[in-house]
């Protein structure tokens, strides 16, 4: 490629797509990132691998031979026991989160194809509600995991409860720990993100392809399996792409079992292990050993090598339709009784399933069930939702997270979109590494990013707006940028590959410009996929605990909400303070759940989209 | 949005002029090396104190503090919190002193051992107001071989503004429904009985390297029962428990009943007790306990130290230590004639509690002896106990049921769980010297501090020691099935 050609690529607009988010992932992920994992590559004094060939060479790191035995059945003095996952599986932390990833990705893509194409193709009563409540587990309900996961999970908790005691259908008691409880855990709190990248997807699909197949003498499953499953892949791309990374860096599930059921094979995975080395070291960063940086690199490795390889076998083929934007009626038919009946089934029960933390979370904070002593809460209780009311700043946190999750999804709606259409549409070099750019933030271990942030710029921003000591929030806002864009950008992606150039093309020749071209063409034509993308952004800006909890410490007013609850689960010794930071996070799902409401609303004028 | 950009013409307008906001934006702040906004002239001084307690005792603390005549006298008008992790306490004090206004003058909270580690750092500045020195006169100097003050060089470093003993806190329905013993001592910790349950555990404890309380429950009883005897029933414990990475997580399996007892510190187990008297109880080891105070001190930032030893003067006072009393907290105070003030004759409760803490301080306790391998007791019990659990906890579960249902001897078990935990007879290799070892006291002193400040040989370290022991733990496997 020549100069020349380059030359005529980067017009204005497409520099400025260009260096939007280059420059803020650059000055806001990858400066203090390799700041802090830069020491994975020096050994007393010198560049080396040596960090790393020490990690590999680890047998707990990779475990020969593995253990691949994942069930017993044991006799105790409180009863016979079925326990899943407690002395194995084990692989070794790589192998395993690799694993622990890969069935992840594979539950939540088959859990969000199913719901996404009911909602998508079907009409029936309820069907708004059902939208809404599909949201639900993706809300986090942090601090308070464990709690509800020991409740819910442990070996006298409700779950044994209900279906040993009370309607008999287990012969014998179970408990679910180790690798499979992560991969349960994650798969229901993020099959969501699945589930909207595929609505964008099968929403944008032209009807008019799967009448062809329909007059062709087509039925119903082979469509799904020529047509429309085919043609949504992007969006199943994306929102695979996403869950697997994001539940490489997860700890909510790792840090949420601990918390219920003490150590375990849960907690080996790369992630919490990374977390674990910092929260041993007392008094300081350089109590950090030097090859937890390198298991950062690792993971940063296994993340960016997935997304390419999916990103390969999504390029293979082309998406693209002529007729998107056309004023089509989505083919969506009325379900019939027993399709009715099905549908329901489906939906409530993976619905109660997966949020069982936010309903565990609603339960703690309205009742007694956090010091009940039984597996059922004995009383109502409004007390602790009344303690929020007394104390001025919990509406000072709640501000601060919704100007903070607000600010950044702006910034990250602007720099998403730009990236996602220069890497869609502009030939330059260098544009691999910017899409990984834009989709590996989230596989950035929270914790190194938290310390990076707080040692560089206390150190080179020291005394300027950017000082942490003096301005936490501004650098929240730009760390849940550089966090959280790629919902933002994977998102918008999928909506061009599903978007003919030739539209733009149209546009060009009848004389607009580019930037003409862009705000009025390709917008209109991927505005599903930006709004599903922001939404996935603002709701993950609100639940980001690392860098938030790290930060704000030093300007405690200026602390989001999940600061504040931080404070008040490691605050005293009283009996029901879980019960409080429950009541905390029930006010973080609904201000959530409205936020989420109210920009579809209006946005739905405009384009028949989510519809909540 | 969307309608705002695809009204036509002006849309290319409106979106370069968002991004070149946001790029005008960011340049700015990049480059703006403008100094910190100037604060405002304040009429008074803003306290800056670093600190581990709860919001519940810090929001009680400052407006009592600022209402009382310490701050009026000292022309105090502020305090503000930082409840920074332990992890970054040094980082975050260093980083404070370079930044005019932002300087933190206190530091208050978080156990003798983070306390020590900024002595050691030269980050605390020595005590010297008459205020402080005789308000710390009522505090005893030490209880029980317990510091509660620390000395160096005839310099008051720190002085221990709260005390706490440690014990264990019980669900009885737990225990009554397991058919298990309500414990009276460390030892019963240990006991087979509690093996019962396996592969549920009954009990519930921390892990050392992530609770100083927890590490402070583990330096009693080794100094109470030796150091072979003590690393038998760590190991035991460890090897008949759920081990959580908080302390606070303990208390919560007890309360919800997934554990019959669990390691606590006293008030967390005082506040279960008050709340939940039907199922929860606190117990005093009759074995002994020691207390541990809980510092405060004055930091080498500050530029207020007068103000700021106000502060701690009325900390110390009977005043101050009157925020311990409220029921939400059930600390004990440091100075024990806040019980004789109108509040404190409230808590009578809370003062019977505090003597019996007191009666039973019988162990006799060095301060000396405890911080002398404290790293080494850290890092030992996380690699033999923790990162092996698995194997450990499956390994003891074969064993003493074998002992529990009568297929070994008394004589064989004891033998075997000599093999399994004695201290003393895991040899190793050491990775500094290549000598092989094993861990006895004088060799857990020997490495003390070079497993601080050598970040890479205490990793080498941890995973040699991981590897002794889970071979070790093999070991008993194989001798079990040779005992058929």
């Amino acid at each position: 490629m020549g100069i020349r050609e380059i030359k005529r690529e980067l017009d204005p607009l497409t520099s400025a797509q260009l260096i939007l988010p280059v420059l803020i992932l650059s000055f806001f992920l990858l400066v203090p990132l390799t700041y802090m994992v830069a020491r994975a590559f020096f050994h007393r004094g010198s560049l080396s691998l040596y960090y790393f060939s020490s990690l590999l060479e680890n047998p707990d790191f990779i475990r020969n031979p593995p253990n691949f035995n994942f069930l017993r059945v044991s006799n105790t003095s409180l009863g016979t026991f079925m326990f899943i996952g407690d002395i194995g599986p084990d692989l070794g932390i790589l192998p395993n989160s690799i694993l622990v990833s890969a069935f992840v990705t594979l539950f939540s893509a088959v859990l969000g194809l199913i719901s996404a194409f009911i909602i998508a193709r079907y009409n029936f009563p309820g069907k708004s509600v059902f939208r809404v409540l599909l949201l639900v587990p993706m809300l986090a309900t942090p601090f308070v995991n464990a709690f509800v996961m020991g409740k819910v999970l442990g070996t006298n908790g409700l779950y044994n409860f209900i279906f040993h005691d009370i309607l008999h259908l287990l012969p014998i008691k179970v408990q679910v720990s180790g690798l499979p409880a992560v991969v349960l855990i994650q798969t229901i709190s993020f099959f969501p993100i699945v589930y909207l990248n595929v609505m964008s997807s099968l929403i944008s699909i032209d009807p008019s392809m799967e009448e062809q197949a329909e007059s062709l003498g087509a039925g119903g499953f082979r469509i799904f399996r020529d047509i429309t499953l085919p043609l949504s892949t992007p969006g199943l791309a994306a929102g695979s792409a996403l869950v697997f990374i994001i539940s490489l860096e997860d700890l909510g599930a790792p840090i949420g079992l601990s918390g219920a059921f003490g150590s375990g094979l849960h907690q080996r995975l790369i992630s919490f292990y990374i977390y674990n080395e910092f929260r041993k070291g007392l008094g300081s960063v350089e109590q950090v050993h030097a090859s937890t940086y390198a298991s950062a690199v690792i993971m940063l490795f296994i993340a960016t090598a997935v997304f390419i390889l999916i990103r390969k076998y999504v390029t293979l083929r082309r998406y693209a339709m002529m007729s998107k934007g056309g004023r089509f009626n989505p083919r969506v038919r009325k379900l019939g009784w027993k399709g009715i009946i099905l549908a329901y089934i489906f939906l409530i029960s993976l619905i109660l399933t997966a949020s069982f933390p936010q309903i565990g979370t609603f339960v703690l904070a309205v009742t007694d069930w956090a010091y009940s002593g039984s597996p059922l809460p004995t009383e109502l209780t409004s007390k602790f939702l009344e303690s929020l009311f007394e104390r001025p700043d919990v509406l000072r946190a709640i501000t601060n997270s919704l100007i903070y999750s607000s600010a950044a999804t702006f910034i990250m709606l602007l720099a998403g979109t730009s990236s996602a259409y220069v890497i869609a549409r502009r030939k330059i070099p260098g544009k691999d590494f910017l899409d990984s750019l834009v989709t590996i933030p989230i596989a950035v271990p929270g914790v190194i990013l938290a310390v990076g942030y707080l040692l560089f710029f206390s150190f080179y921003a020291s005394r300027s707006m950017l000082d942490p000591f003096i301005n936490p929030g501004l650098l929240l806002i730009f760390t849940y940028t550089a966090r959280r864009i790629p919902f933002t950008t994977r998102s918008v992606f999928a909506g061009l590959q599903q978007t003919h150039e030739s539209l733009e093309e149209a546009s060009l020749n009848l004389g607009a410009g580019r930037g003409r071209t862009f705000v009025s063409i390709v917008i209109p034509l991927i505005s599903q996929s930006v709004i599903g993308g922001s939404l996935l952004s603002f709701v993950y800006s609100m639940n980001e605990v690392s860098t938030s909890i790290t930060l704000s410490s030093l300007r405690p007013e200026q602390g989001p909400i999940t600061f504040y609850m931080s404070q008040v689960v490691y605050s005293s010794g009283a009996v029901g303070t879980v019960s409080i930071a429950a009541a905390l996070a029930v006010l973080l799902m609904t201000i959530q759940l409205i936020v989420m409401t109210i920009s579809t609303k209006i946005l739905k004028q405009r384009v028949a989209f989510l519809g909540v | 949005m969307v309608s705002l950009l695809s009204r036509g013409g002006v849309g290319k307008l409106v979106f370069l002029a968002l991004i070149a906001a946001v790029l005008v934006i960011i340049a700015a702040l990049v480059l703006m090396q403008a100094k910190a906004p100037v604060q405002q002239p304040q009429k008074g001084i803003t306290l800056r104190v670093i600190t581990r307690h709860g919001y519940d005792i810090l929001d009680v603390a400052k407006s009592e503090f600022l209402a009382s005549d310490y701050a009026k006298k000292y022309n105090i008008v502020n305090v503000e919190w930082l409840s920074i992790d332990p992890g970054e306490w040094v980082d975050v004090i260093k980083a404070s002193a370079s930044k005019p206004g932002q300087e933190i003058d206190v530091a208050w909270g978080g156990g003798p051992t983070l306390f020590d580690l900024l002595v050691k750092q030269g980050l605390l500045r020595p005590i010297d107001s008459d205020l402080v020195i005789s308000a710390s006169k009522e505090i005893p100097d030490e209880l029980s071989g317990a510091i509660m003050k620390r000395i160096v060089n005839g310099k008051l470093m720190w002085v221990a503004a709260a005390i706490s003993s440690f014990g264990f806190t019980a669900n009885t329905n737990y225990l009554q429904k397991a058919g298990l013993p309500l414990p009276d001592k460390w030892i019963d910790l240990a006991n087979e009985t509690f093996a019962k349950t396996l592969p549920i555990p009954s009990v519930g404890t921390a892990d050392a390297s992530v609770s100083t309380s927890n590490t402070r429950m583990f330096e009693i009883i080794l100094q109470d029962y030796g150091w072979v005897k003590g690393w038998q029933i760590l190991t035991l414990l460890g090897a008949n428990a759920r081990i959580y990475d908080e302390s606070g997580l303990v208390r919560d399996a007890v309360i919800r009943g997934d554990v019959g007892v669990g390691t606590t510190i006293d008030f967390y187990g005082y506040t279960a007790q008050l709340e939940k008297p039907e199922f929860c109880r606190y117990i005093v080891p009759s074995d002994g306990s020691i207390v541990n105070g809980d510092p405060i001190a004055l930091l080498s930032t500050t530029k207020n130290p007068e103000a700021a030893q106000a502060f701690i003067a009325w900390v110390l006072s009977t005043e101050g230590q009157k925020i311990w009393l409220d029921p939400r907290i059930n600390r004990m105070p440091a100075n024990p004639k806040v019980f004789d003030t109108p509040e404190g004759k409230k808590r009578e409760d809370l003062r019977v509690a505090y003597e019996n803490t007191m009666r039973v301080l019988a162990i006799n306790f060095s301060d000396e002896v405890a911080s002398s391998y404290e790293q080494s007791l850290i890092w030992f019990f996380y690699s033999t106990i923790t990162a092996v659990h698995d194997k450990l906890q499956s390994t003891w579960e074969k064993l003493a049921k074998a002992k529990l249902n009568g297929k070994i001897s008394e004589s064989e078990f004891l033998r075997l769980v000599e093999m399994m935990t004695d201290p003393t007879k895991l040899s190793f290799k050491d990775p500094k010297t290549g000598k092989v070892e094993t861990f006895t006291e004088s060799y857990a002193k020997s490495i003390n501090d070079a497993l601080f400040s050598d970040v890479d040989y205490r990793k080498a370290l941890i995973e040699t020691w991981k590897r002794a022991a889970s071979a070790r733990y093999d070991m008993i496997l194989e001798e079990l099935k040779k005992l058929g």
